[in-house]
């Protein structure tokens, strides 16, 4: 199963890429992606500081991934 | 159409080519500004990121929603991403109905909403050099 995770502002500066390709073998949630990763890059955010996205559409933590996903992980919007 | 606007010429350009319906009869327009000062610091600039794709499907969303619900004629919105100074437009929604209200109303509604749904990042360069992610803050020494 081929995930892709895009990487934006501080998630981006961590993990030093703006993208990411993963192939899992595995059922995985949106939880256990982030802890993953998190662990990977040190991402300083806790998940619950994290909203989640695939696809452009929000989802919840317990998603599961599905083969081509594009998985953003979403820090505290600011705009305006 | 949410627009995504990184030259300040994109914007004009939109912004001239703008047409408004005849049914209109109150125009709001908001424009989001960069200011001098936030949370006591002096701020010299503003950097936006955003994830674009997911802006324009949210943003078109919600222009969608807010639009019917407040039985608007037109309602329009955009963001600049990319390096913003001190007094230019970060953000513009412009609203327009038969009667003020429905307008006021629904260009409040549609920034609120853009603060809270569109994936838009914000770091904050300051007048000491020194940046820091919007959300980074509440955590700096």
């Amino acid at each position: 199963m081929k995930i892709t995770i895009k990487y934006f502002a501080s998630f981006r500066e961590e993990s030093c890429m703006d993208e990411e390709v993963l192939f899992l073998k595995e059922t995985t949630t949106l939880k256990e992606l982030y802890a993953r990763l998190r662990k990977k890059h040190a991402f300083a955010l806790n998940l619950n500081e994290v909203r989640l996205a695939v696809n452009e559409s929000y989802q919840k933590e317990s998603y599961v991934c599905q083969d081509e996903d594009v998985v953003v992980f979403i820090p505290p919007i600011a705009g305006g | 159409m949410f627009k995504i606007f990184h030259q300040q010429s994109d914007f004009t350009l939109w912004r001239e080519q703008l047409v408004f319906s005849t049914e209109v009869g109150g125009k709001v327009e908001f424009e989001g500004r960069v200011r001098k000062h936030h949370d006591g610091r002096e701020v010299r600039e503003l950097h936006y990121e955003g994830y674009e794709a997911m802006i324009v499907t949210q943003g078109n969303h919600l222009l969608k929603t807010i639009r019917r619900k407040h039985g608007l004629i037109d309602l329009f919105a955009g963001h600049f991403l990319g390096q913003r100074k001190l007094g230019e437009i970060a953000v513009i929604v412009i609203a327009g109905g038969v009667h003020r209200r429905e307008s006021f109303l629904a260009a409040s509604e549609m920034m609120e909403e853009i603060k809270k749904k569109l994936p838009i990042w914000k770091k904050e360069i300051y007048a000491d050099d020194l940046s820091l992610w919007n959300y980074h803050r509440s955590h700096r020494p």
